[in-house]
């Protein structure tokens, strides 16, 4: 374990805990052994990609913030986390928040970042206040703020809490948010490291991709690649688990461990007496995969190899008894809901979408709807930001995947997994 | 350039061009809804998709938000694009309530026009119409949100284009609402461009709300003469009435926008008191009748007491047509005149503001626009000279600095830097600007910077609060700055330009002058109200009453129309049409919009149609253009001039007054000022120099105080009661707090005001804003200064 090897029961590892375990070396290392140039240039030989969902190379990212680019600069946390599924960071923050803040100080100094925002999903009010905490607690060990550890690098951090929607999460978004605008994702270019928040460079990441980074520098980018199971991925991976499993939980394994075993091994396998339908690898934005693909390496690579996407590596587990259609409503009545309000497509064709599938589920549904659903999905591929072409994923999915299904749906008039006398729900 | 492909065309293009316009530059419309030239692509309704077959991207992109670029394949027609843009188009009309018979938008609304021509016709959708409750936005914007379409254009305009925050984007997802917090008074005095710029009838014009369709109006390209800016315009009319006014598209004028005050000024055109007919005495007549008592008045009092003691009054908003005939006639004729200002010192100036202007390079609202350094001196933009705002807005928006000089507590939608400055303290700081380039940053920080920076700058320049030496002051200071400073003069009539080029010495006060003196007898006032902002009413009335003969011609009930002993109507810019030259000396156009008439009552009672009758023409339509009455009086005085036409007008002014007509319409006049004659001119002395008393400064306001527009009642919401500005710390001393109401003592009546308090007003100046001038109706003398002892809490 890496990332999460300071895991404790009910509480955080205090700053000493940290320290004790190597923590804040790798950013005093930075600071007197590497430029920031040298710092990049780990990270990019790393292999790292971004654990937010795009699995966009770190260092790649980070190489767009040219040495000359304007300043201040900006390096901002994304802690929203409401991809449905998720919980990584989270988990990630209540066990051990020095490694995100070494994480962004590392970063910071490598793209001459100048202050740091940590974005906290408004459910994660417990974890702001633990992080504005031992950012304080940081800065008086001078691990933040002025000249940090003497070596004339200075970096201030902040906590903001977001409003609470889930496109806060998207990167354009978000800067908008923290600029106090309403969080419509903006289209790039320009990218955010070339025009960001106030339009000055940005480096924006998730809290586990910056988790890595004290680890690549301490140990160098060989040793980080070397952790992965798969050749194609590097790291470690903070794998969710959740649905229809005996230990749902966020297991941190190597990255390229195959979903077989992070279902049957980790997870626990399926609830007793049950059989796996069908699970989303990577959070709500992916597509549903049969339990002939279990054995994809779970890693972006592999699973682009499929088809699908490795998101944030969320995977929720679906069980013979689960109705699809239902399953995918609620996946498309949370993203219809969260919709932005932006384009056309989300807007209106995801509530399209939502009441085609209520209308199946109901049994009021008539033959034409898989033809218009589809038709709704390609044409949600076509928004403004990755939100809706994400939300066609699982319903795409669906039709392919569960045609049967849907067509007994409109047969039957209503749902046929509905046990008689059961509720509509 | 790129050369790119579309429908099989190829196209080169300059760089940087979106691939929407490239293909409308190639007679291929893409359809677009979110789109608009002024607010840039927000790639928000994704109609405009189109497929891109080859080059440096493919597939289904939107032709608004992506840069033409070389080799590029794009098919409008491609299957794919169309079939997503039929499906956008079913989204689109999935909520839509389908009530086009009841709306305003219905006949020119580009929603109707994208879903018919997508062919879209079937209902697939089964779920329940999304519905919304609407707000009440003010007396000018209709709001009907069940018609919206999230477009984003309204709330692009109004905060990032226009800069209010009060009307907005609420909610999110399906849900997403485009109005205010809460119900009230839009704040921006540009609101009605939300009727323009939205696409569907989710945002109507109010006014005139449910009162024509659109193919039954009679509409042509005008323009607004409710400031010097000459903004263009398309009005519409219908039964006789003007109902609605809309922005045209002058890209080297106004752009795509007006302000509000152009849009609903229109109704002194429909005033119930308007003079429609004829009069001798106050009683009606007929044509004939008064233009023969006009004639044997005019040869009365010609043969008493000669040419000389017959005076021509016209003004700032006579059309050039008028002008031009009036100065020909005053030659023939020998009548003192015209006068076109108030008086010596209005005269002057304006003669200098366009002298200096036209000599350093004019400049327009495209020039503010691109400019880099921003300084208004002696200019209130929102009030003076609305539009002027938002092209500054623009210019801040890509980085301008913006600094201003002036007393008023100026308000813009934008950061800028200001110093209340006026007078002696103004001057002082233009002198020291015109000695040194770093002069003005004591006053204005910033500014030193913003000069070392700047490539484009833009002097704004009002003839209002700023006296003659600080314009001839900000003259040299422009000179000082060199090529690239430029002045945008903001003068206050839509045709000053014209009347300081053709004005000769006479002015309203040097008529007065005259009739007090005996020398004058009789007035012939063409479109002119000298009660207008008057601060010597008493004078003024005396005088008026003094005279043997009051000739007026005119079309608002003003109150000397009240006064005249012949009245002869004239015909409004909506009925004649006319020519004007605007600030930036731009010779521009009107077109008649229709005959006029009495306007039709409609109150759904079986009279909403013309009635049936056998006279010639509708009662009230016989008002003629001012300049063809003229020219008839002309002729049956003797003193014809050889004119039958407009055509002729402009034949004969083309060679009389060549520095105004060697342009084509629409493009800047020649003129390089000139025939200021300052010496005339005797500084006042500051009275309140010694005093306890603060001067005044009578100021007007965006809705209060322009001549036309105070005869509209679409402005009447909207307009601000009167308000005195006073100095924060003076009126905190005196236990004034802003909100506070006084009573100001003027000769034996008592004005009411409202306090506004302000650390730019300087500390010995009381700045008053009449607000609805009907309060000053009674005070026969505005006094120069104003003491404690005047003032009273209410
Ligand atoms: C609709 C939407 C929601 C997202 N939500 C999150 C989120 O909650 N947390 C996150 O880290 N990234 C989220 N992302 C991804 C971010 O846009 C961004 O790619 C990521 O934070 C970059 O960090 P990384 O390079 O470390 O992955 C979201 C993206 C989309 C389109
Ligand atoms: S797809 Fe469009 S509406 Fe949906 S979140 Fe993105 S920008 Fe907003
Ligand atoms: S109100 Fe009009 S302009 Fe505003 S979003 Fe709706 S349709 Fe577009
Ligand atoms: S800015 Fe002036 S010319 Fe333009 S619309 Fe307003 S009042 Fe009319
Ligand atoms: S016009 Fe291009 S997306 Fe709306």
């Amino acid at each position: 374990m890496v990332l999460l090897r300071n895991r404790k029961p009910g509480r955080i590892a205090t700053l000493e805990e940290y320290k004790a375990s190597g923590g804040y070396k790798a950013l005093e290392r930075a600071l007197r052994e590497l430029s920031p140039g040298d710092v990049c240039a780990m990270v990019l030989e790393s292999g790292l990609q971004g654990r937010g969902g795009a699995g966009f190379p770190a260092g790649r990212k980070w190489m767009g913030i040219a040495p000359d680019a304007p300043k201040p600069r900006y390096l901002i946390a994304n802690a929203d986390e409401m991809e449905p599924g998720t919980f990584k960071d989270r988990v990630l923050l209540h066990a051990d928040p020095h490694q995100v803040l070494e994480g962004m100080l590392i970063a910071g100094y490598a793209v001459g970042a100048s202050q740091g925002i940590i974005f906290v999903r408004p459910a994660y009010g417990r974890i702001a206040e633990i992080l504005e905490r031992e950012v304080e607690l940081a800065r008086r060990a001078n691990l933040v703020g002025p000249n940090i550890l003497s070596s004339g690098f200075s970096m201030d951090i902040k906590v903001h809490r977001s409003g609470g929607r889930y496109i806060c999460g998207e990167g354009t978004a978000q800067i908008n948010a923290i600029m106090g605008l309403r969080p419509h994702p903006r289209e790039t270019p320009p990218r955010t490291t070339e025009k960001g928040l106030w339009s000055l460079p940005t480096l924006l990441h998730n809290v586990e991709t910056l988790a890595c980074v004290p680890h690549i520098i301490a140990n160098g980018p060989e040793w980080f690649k070397g952790l992965s199971r798969s050749p194609s991925g590097s790291g470690t991976k903070l794998y969710c688990v959740s649905g229809a499993v005996s230990r749902p939980g966020c297991y941190e394994l190597p990255m390229g461990t195959p979903l077989r075993e992070i279902i049957y091994q980790h997870g626990g396998g399926l609830r007793q007496g049950r059989h796996l339908k069908a699970c989303l690898p990577g959070g709500a934005s992916t597509r549903f995969l049969s339990p002939e693909e279990l054995d994809v390496e779970m890693d972006f690579e592999g699973l682009r190899r499929i088809g699908n996407r490795l998101g944030t590596g969320a995977v929720i587990v679906l069980d013979d008894r689960t109705c699809m259609v239902k399953a995918t409503l609620n996946l498309i009545r949370f993203f219809s809901r969260e919709s932005c309000g932006w384009c056309t497509p989300c807007r209106e064709g995801l509530n399209f979408a939502r009441e085609l599938l209520e209308r199946l589920e109901e049994g009021s549904a008539s033959f034409d709807y898989p033809e218009i659903l589809r038709e709704t999905a390609r044409g949600l591929c076509n928004a403004y930001c990755p939100l809706a072409p994400g939300a066609a994923q699982p319903l795409e999915s669906l039709l392919d995947l569960f045609a049967e299904e849907v067509m007994d749906h409109i047969k039957k008039g209503g749902c046929p997994m509905k046990q008689p006398g059961q509720q509509r729900g | 350039m790129p050369r790119l492909t579309i429908d099989g065309q190829v196209i080169e293009v300059p760089p940087g061009t979106k691939v929407i316009d490239a293909a409308e530059a190639l007679g291929i419309v893409i359809p677009r809804l979110c789109y608009h030239p002024a607010l840039g692509p927000a790639g928000a309704c994704r109609l405009c998709a189109v497929s891109f077959l080859d080059g440096p991207v493919k597939g289904v992109l939107m032709s608004c938000s992506i840069e033409a670029r070389d080799g590029m394949v794009v098919s409008t027609e491609h299957p794919e694009a169309v079939s997503f843009r039929k499906q956008v188009i079913e989204w689109l009309m999935m909520n839509h309530p389908h009530d086009c018979p009841v709306c305003d938008e219905g006949g020119h609304c580009l929603l109707q026009e994208v879903t018919v021509a997508s062919g879209h016709c079937r209902r697939r959708y089964p779920g329940p119409k999304r519905t919304f409750v609407d707000q009440d936005l003010g007396p000018f914007v209709q709001q009907e949100m069940n018609r919206c379409i999230h477009c984003w254009r309204c709330r692009r305009f109004y905060q990032d284009y226009a800069g209010y925050r009060d009307f907005g984007a609420l909610g999110i997802g399906w849900r997403t609402y485009f109005g205010r917090a809460t119900s009230g008074v839009l704040e921006s005095p540009f609101s009605g461009n939300l009727v323009d710029i939205c696409p569907t009838g989710a945002l109507t014009d109010k006014p005139s709300r449910f009162m024509a369709r659109r193919w039954d109006v009679e509409r042509a390209p005008s323009l607004c003469i409710h400031c010097s800016l000459g903004c263009n315009v398309t009005v519409s009319a219908h039964l006789r009435e003007i109902v609605q006014v809309e922005a045209r598209y002058n890209g080297d004028v106004n752009g795509h926008f007006i302000c509000d005050r152009g849009r609903y000024g229109f109704d002194y055109a429909n005033h119930p008191l308007r003079p429609r007919s004829p009069a001798v005495m106050g009683e009606e007549t007929s044509w004939s009748k008064a233009i023969a008592q006009a004639v044997a008045g005019i040869e009365e009092v010609t043969r008493a007491h000669g040419p000389k003691a017959i005076g021509v009054v016209s003004s700032e908003r006579a059309s050039l047509e008028a002008m031009v005939t009036l100065s020909l006639l005053c030659e023939e004729t020998g009548w003192e005149g015209p006068a076109f200002f108030q008086d010596e010192e209005t005269l002057v100036k304006n003669r200098l503001l366009a002298q200096v202007a036209l000599s350093h390079g004019i400049a327009g609202l495209r020039e503010v626009e691109k400019a880099d350094l921003i300084l208004i001196v002696g200019t209130d933009p929102i009030c003076e000279a609305p539009l002027l705002a938002l092209a500054i807005r623009q210019a801040w928006r890509r980085g301008a600095w913006v600094g201003a000089l002036d007393p008023r507590p100026i308000e813009l939608p934008l950061t800028f830097e200001q110093s209340g400055l006026w007078d002696e303290e103004l001057k002082k700081a233009l002198l020291k600007g015109a000695q040194r380039e770093e002069g003005l940053e004591e006053v204005l920080p910033g500014w030193k910077e913003a000069l070392d920076r700047s490539r484009e700058i833009v002097v704004i320049l009002g003839p209002t609060v700023v006296d003659i030496s600080s314009l001839r002051r900000c003259g040299e200071f422009v000179s000082k700055l060199g090529k690239k400073a430029r002045i945008f003069p903001v003068f206050r009539g839509p045709n000053s330009l014209a009347a300081s080029a053709l004005s000769r010495e006479s002015t309203f006060r040097s008529l007065a002058r005259k009739i007090r003196e005996g020398k004058i007898k009789a007035l012939l006032l063409v479109e002119a109200d000298p009660f207008h902002g008057t601060k010597m009413r008493g004078e003024l009335e005396a005088s008026i009453r003094s005279l043997e003969l009051t000739i007026v011609i005119d079309y608002l009930p003003s109150e000397v129309v009240k006064r005249a002993h012949i009245l002869i109507p004239s015909a409004t810019i909506y009925e004649g049409g006319g020519s004007f030259i605007n600030q930036e000396g731009r010779l521009q156009r009107a077109s008649p919009v229709h005959r006029g008439g009495i306007p039709l009552r409609r109150n759904l009672q079986g009279n909403l149609r013309p009635p049936r009758t056998f006279a010639k023409g509708p009662p009230g339509e016989t008002a003629k253009s001012s300049w063809q009455v003229l020219l008839e009086l002309g002729e049956r005085i003797g003193k014809g001039l050889g004119i039958e036409d407009k055509e002729d007008i402009w034949k004969v002014a083309r060679e009389r007054f060549p520095f105004l007509w060697q342009v084509e319409p629409g493009g800047r006049i020649s003129w390089e000022g000139g025939g200021v004659q300052e010496e005339a001119m005797e500084e006042e002395e500051d009275p309140s120099q010694s005093s306890q008393e603060m001067r005044v400064l009578l100021v007007t306001s965006t809705f209060a105080g322009e001549e036309l527009s105070q005869y509209s009642s679409k402005l009447d919401p909207v307009r601000n009661e009167a308000r005195a500005f006073f100095n924060e710390e003076v009126a905190s001393q005196r236990g004034l707090r802003r909100g506070d109401r006084i009573w100001i003592r003027m000769g034996d009546v008592r004005v009411p005001f409202s306090v506004k308090t302000s650390p730019k007003v300087p500390s010995k100046l009381l700045i008053l804003d009449p607000g609805n001038e009907g309060l000053w109706r009674e005070v026969r003398e505005v006094s120069k200064t104003i003491g404690w002892t005047e003032i009273e809490r209410a």
